[in-house]
């Protein structure tokens, strides 16, 4: 970093360069959070997490036992042992809280005074975040696996569904209806992700092993049908080729909108080309997933290299996404990872996972380690003074000792 | 440039890492993890456990290599294996951070292998080596997560997570999962309901069975009452003296004649008789004459008994004339002490409390056999005049007072009741409320405190059910104690008679119609009985007198006996054969020859005998058609003769009654174990083969018997090596060509261990002290297994069942055209 520095200031990298260097740097880094912790809400798995658009701040979670909650991730204690108090819940004792889980959570896109929910009762809700009441309700036909609204668009409201009938609904918030039906798929669909790039394109990964790419506007078909092999006309979206061999649960754009991420049970992670649906042939390996549901990836953005955050049983694989090279695995959850999402302003990541917990993996590096040697150098000061008192600041003292090898001479 | 430096260093650091680690410590180190784990020890050798810390010591590699190694141990299917590795694990743990960074990382990969926690991937066996690993495991994890938790924020999570998630009850040191205290909660419930369900069962019987029991209690004390009247109840009439009297000689005369009544009855508290006692001072002041009395049948020995004692009395200053005696009030003792046959009296005179101790054992056949004696004594107290005999006599006689304290002590031992006619019924009621009490109330009442005391929460009812069990037992206990003799000759004449349908061995069962206990005088002539002896009762006495065949019912078996001997008594005196041998030799020759031509065999008329005598004639044909339909067919005379319908009017079937006769002897060979064979066959034991005699030690006691057994065994001993192993048959062979001495110089000259490269050819395994989990265990389940589902028995039992369908089909549907085949 600080070699970076020195070039700024010399002048031989730009302050961009730098930026997404020290980020990539930073999230390639990044280590689970020994003195955050969240608040424990669920009582079961967490489905589902989201940050809103706006601060990156309010952290949206929702579980299987049907509790949303939103927590926000701001510490202002000047601490660092520090747990994320939970602004709101829609708890059991809410009267509208959703009778089974909730498979997704989404803020709306450009304030945090509403966010979507759906699930297992296949409901999707609008709520009021003020009044923690649903604005809106939809009823669907099936258990509603995924729904995205999109993170761009300003010209419409739509809200697209994918559940367990073959058909992608789009509901217009504006008019309060379910005004579009996106038929192809032959099996339930999965996940749906709007575009970050085109506020009009949709994509859809589905138990039918294919991953098809729409255009809102067009009323023909889908745009595209992605084809793992690249050999099948995509644009013919009768075509019978998959994207996958096995049924699609995840799908992720990059950042930047020009890949798409898309993860099936067959363990394996694809990228394609979101301008022709071209498959790149990156290789990412094995990577265990065998959810009937939508499983949540996430991307980092703005670092030079940019990283995908894989859940695979119960770590997280954290990978290249150009190269596919593996970085490190995140290791600290107990049951299956269900989601992770990326704060892009901090480079840390939340992950939730089925034993119920909510973890925070930071940037460790020199924060915490720094925050350790100050704690060492109070204490060695303080019995300098010969006024040693163990109970301030005790557990961090205790983690220092016992860190430390403890070889006895017996031995 | 950044990526390029970073490769550079990752790739100095492998280099390094190769370069650190000694490959003699790293083989020492691996080594090491194995032969510990291995031990199948429940601890760790600390030395070997030393050398592993040693080595781990010198560099984060060697940890790395051993956390390695132990988690692939720790993966293995054995669970001692396990355990010693999770050992290891904690010895380490404690000591390295870097293995505690590597294990927290590896951390739910660890309590999958060492919990129970998962039940989808419990521990392998053994079970009990297993559940220790489980509870260790979970106890080091809770330590760990004391001490390192802050610091290692994975191990915390992880602690969390097995609490809240897997629902590990840290305090609970059993440490069970979910399921299984479900499961054991269930289980317990289910156990409580049913006690309680019994229990409510019980508590309803109890609400109604105590009536009977205490109707069946009250009928016992009255029965009790009635045949051993309560000393208290009796009373003392001076009026009966005279009678007493009068009887005197009769009764000395009839003695042996009449019944004998003699029943013995004991009162355990000596109070009552003390009470007695002072109430007889009182009548002694007047004469010396003792008198008890009681009711009914019992007056009779009662007084008899106040004579005998009278007897005694006038008979004992004869027989101490000369003693001198003191009569003061310095508290000198009298003592005068005659003992009679079983009888023993002592006069204690005092002059505070004045008492006179009898003891009086009688025994029936004592007293039979004093009757000469007491004939004599009768003579005596005849020629004295017992009207006369006054407090004058007394004193003349060297008695000095006139108070006398009679204190008797009846031996409490056994008493003894007679049935006669007057007390049969109370007898048979008594015997049948003992019969109830004993069979059916004790036991049903013992349920109900087996119950009650697992139900746990009826105490008023467990002492109810307490209380009435003490009563119960006091009356059975009562029972058990009284001596009853019953009149066999009544139960012989019912058992007679209803044998008489059944047996008709026995036809002269009618003659004994006439016979009673009590024959007259007069008639005794015409029974062929002397008069001079009681025969019936030497009989009768000879079976009471052998233990418990009088207490309990007489079985059929002596019934019969009993029978004989009537018979034989009443076939008159001219048998010359003493009674008593009579009674033991059982005359199997008189009685087959008396049956005679009775014993030619009858047989029902039957289809043989009617072709007895034209059994060449039979001929049963059956006509067979081709085709079913004999219309169409020309007839053919092709009649067959049908064997079995041939069979069946020839032949005859009958069962075989002969007796059976039990096999006294068992084989008795020598057993590999030191024992005998304890088989006991008839004739030829199927390991040992033909019975012979032999001696304590299994050895025939006849020497020409010995080859035979000898080869028996041999051949056995034989067949089983060349079955189980014919390694071995062939290694001692091969030891005869081995010069022990000669091996060992060959081995000294090369170094080889000869008799080792034997060994290691016959098993590639390694020893290990290892549990073998692989055994089968040998489980009752198992065993029933082996015997239920084997292919023979299943064989066996599908055929019996279906023939059973087959007898069901044929039975159903023989008549019927549609199903005959």
């Amino acid at each position: 970093m600080l070699n970076n520095l020195s070039r700024i200031q010399l002048g031989n990298t730009k302050s961009l360069c730098f930026e997404r260097k020290e980020k990539e740097r930073r999230t390639r880094n990044i280590e689970l959070s020994k003195y955050r912790d969240l608040q424990k809400i669920h009582g079961q798995g967490v489905n589902v997490l989201d940050l809103d658009q706006t601060e990156n701040r309010y952290l949206l979670s929702g579980g299987a036992d049907g509790v949303c909650a939103i927590y926000d991730t701001y510490n202002l204690s000047k601490s660092l042992c520090y747990t994320t108090p939970t602004v709101c819940t829609v708890g059991r004792s809410n009267r509208h809280v959703h009778k089974f889980s909730v498979y997704t959570v989404q803020w709306y896109t450009f304030d945090t005074g509403m966010f979507i929910t759906s699930g297992a009762d296949k409901l999707m809700k609008i709520w009021d975040t003020n009044t923690l009441k649903p604005a809106d309700e939809f009823e669907f036909s099936d258990i509603v696996y995924s729904h995205h609204m999109s993170p761009i668009a300003n010209s419409h409201a739509l809200i697209a569904v994918g559940t367990n009938s073959t058909k992608i609904k789009l509901v217009d918030l504006k008019t309060g209806s379910a005004s579009h039906i996106l038929k192809g798929h032959n099996g339930p669909i999965y996940a749906v992700k709007w575009s970050p790039r085109e506020e009009y394109v949709l994509a859809s990964g589905s138990q039918d092993n294919k991953v098809r790419l729409w255009d809102i506007r067009s009323a023909k078909g889908s745009l595209m049908v992605l084809d793992k092999n690249n050999v099948a006309d995509v644009s013919n979206s009768k075509s019978s080729a998959s994207a996958h061999s096995s049924a699609v649960n995840g799908l992720c754009f990059t950042a930047d909108g020009l890949h798409l991420l898309t993860f099936g049970i067959d363990k394996k992670l694809r990228l394609w080309k979101t301008s022709d649906g071209k498959n790149t042939n990156i290789e990412y390996g094995d990577i265990g997933n065998n959810n009937k549901k939508a499983v949540h990836l996430a991307v980092s953005q703005n670092c030079s290299n940019d990283l995908v955050y894989v859940p695979n049983h119960h770590d997280i694989d954290v990978m290249e996404i150009k190269t596919g090279d593996w970085v490190k695995t995140l290791r600290g959850h107990y049951g299956q990872v269900n989601c992770c999402i990326y704060d892009s302003n901090w480079q840390e990541l939340y992950s939730g996972a089925n034993d119920r917990n909510i973890l925070t993996w930071i940037p460790q590096l020199e924060t915490e380690r720094a925050y350790d040697t100050h704690i060492l150098q109070q204490k060695a000061e303080k019995s300098k003074k010969g006024m040693a008192t163990y109970n301030d600041e005790a557990p961090v003292d205790h983690v220092i000792e016992v860190t430390a090898d403890t070889w006895s001479d017996e031995d | 440039m950044l990526t390029a430096y970073l490769e550079a260093r990752q790739a100095i650091l492998t280099l390094q890492k190769t370069i650190a680690m000694d490959p003699a410590l790293h083989k020492q180190l691996t080594e090491l993890i194995e032969q510990l784990t291995h031990s199948g020890e429940a601890n760790l050798e600390s030395g070997v456990m030393k050398q592993i810390k040693n080595i781990c010591r010198k560099s984060d590699l060697y940890v790395e290599l051993a956390f390695d190694n132990v988690m692939i141990e720790l993966q293995q299917d054995h669970a001692e294996i396990r355990l010693s590795a999770f050992q290891i694990i904690n010895e380490l743990f404690t000591r390295s951070h870097r293995f505690r960074e590597l294990l927290i990382q590896d951390f739910h990969n660890f309590t999958e292998h060492a919990t129970n926690v998962n039940p989808d991937n419990p521990l392998p066996k053994p079970k009990p080596v297993a559940k220790i690993l489980h509870t260790k495991a979970l106890e080091t994890i809770q330590q760990w997560k004391d001490k390192y938790g802050e610091a290692y924020k994975k191990l915390t999570l992880g602690y969390h997570y097995l609490k809240q998630c897997r629902k590990v009850d840290f305090d609970d040191m059993e440490a069970r999962s979910v399921a299984e205290r479900l499961r054991q909660q269930e289980e317990e419930a289910r156990k409580e309901a049913i006690i309680n369900e019994k229990c409510k069962t019980v508590l309803k019987q109890m609400e109604e069975i105590p009536v009977e029991v205490q109707s069946a209690l009250t009928e016992m004390d009255s029965c009790y009452k009635l045949l051993l009247p309560d000393p208290e109840q009796f009373t003392f009439h001076e009026a009966e003296k005279d009678n007493d009297d009068k009887d005197h000689d009769d009764k000395n005369n009839d003695h042996k004649d009449d019944d004998y009544e003699d029943n013995e009855y004991t009162d355990n508290d000596d109070k009552d008789n003390d009470d007695e006692d002072n109430d007889e001072k009182d009548d002694d002041e007047k004469d010396n004459d003792v008198g008890i009395s009681s009711h009914g049948n019992y007056d009779r020995k009662d007084t008899e008994k106040a004579c005998e004692l009278r007897d005694e009395c006038d008979q004992n200053p004869n027989d101490h004339q000369n003693i001198p005696t003191e009569n003061n009030g310095n508290n000198d003792r009298d003592k005068t002490a005659t003992k009679r046959d079983a009888t023993n009296w002592t006069e204690t005179e005092d002059s505070d409390a004045k008492r006179m101790k009898s003891v009086i054992e009688l025994e029936n056949g004592d007293t039979k056999n004093k009757s000469d004696d007491d004939r004599d004594s009768d003579k005596e107290y005849d020629d004295d005049d017992m009207l006369g005999l006054t407090t004058q006599t007394m004193r003349e006689r060297g008695i000095g007072s006139q108070r006398y304290a009679v204190e008797i002590q009846l031996d409490t031992s056994m008493l003894t009741v007679v049935e006669n006619n007057d007390n049969t019924d109370i007898l048979s009621t008594l015997t049948d409320l003992y019969r109830l009490t004993k069979g059916k109330y004790l036991p049903r009442i013992g349920q109900w405190l087996d119950l009650l005391t697992k139900g746990g929460k009826y105490e008023t009812q467990i002492k109810r059910a307490i209380d009435i069990k003490q009563a119960l037992l006091s009356a059975t206990n009562k029972y058990e104690k009284l001596d009853i003799r019953f009149m066999p000759q009544v139960k012989v004449q019912t058992d007679s008679n209803r044998d008489s349908d059944s047996d008709s061995d026995f036809e002269d069962v009618a003659e004994k119609e006439g016979f009673e206990a009590d024959i007259p005088e007069h008639l005794r002539e015409d029974y062929g009985i002397l008069p001079s002896t009681k025969p019936a009762y030497q009989e009768i006495d000879m079976f009471a007198g052998s233990g418990n065949l009088a207490d309990n019912d007489l079985d059929s078996t002596i019934m019969k006996t009993n029978e004989r001997i009537q018979k034989r008594l009443q076939s008159g005196p001219s048998s010359s054969k003493p009674r008593g041998s009579a009674l033991l030799s059982k005359p199997p020759s008189a009685a087959s020859s008396s049956q005679g031509a009775s014993d030619v065999p009858v047989v029902p008329y039957g289809v043989d005998l009617f072709h007895w005598e034209n059994r060449d004639e039979i001929k049963p044909t059956i006509v067979r058609y081709d085709s079913l339909h004999r219309f169409w067919t020309p007839r053919e005379n092709d009649e067959q003769i049908d064997k079995e319908a041939e069979a069946a009017m020839k032949n005859r079937v009958i069962n075989f009654t002969g007796e059976f006769q039990p096999v006294q002897w068992s084989c008795r060979a020598l057993l590999s174990n030191g024992r005998l064979c304890p088989r006991m066959d008839r004739i030829k034991c199927p390991f040992h083969g033909k019975i012979i005699g032999r001696d304590k030690t299994g050895a025939p006691s006849n020497p020409n018997d010995c080859p035979n057994d000898k080869a028996v065994a041999g051949k056995a001993a034989s067949s089983t090596t060349t079955r189980a192993q014919p390694s071995q048959a062939t290694s001692s062979e091969t030891q005869d060509w081995r010069d022990p001495e000669l091996q060992r110089d060959i081995e000294a000259a090369t170094g080889i261990n000869l008799t080792q490269s034997k060994k290691g050819k016959g098993r590639g395994k390694k020893t290990s002290n290892l549990t073998n989990i692989n055994k089968l265990e040998n489980t009752s389940r198992k065993r029933l297994e082996k015997k239920v589902l084997n292919a023979r028995t299943l064989k066996r039992v599908s055929g019996k069942l279906d023939q059973i369908d087959q007898k069901l089909a044929r039975d159903k549907f023989a008549s019927n055209f549609n199903y005959s085949m």
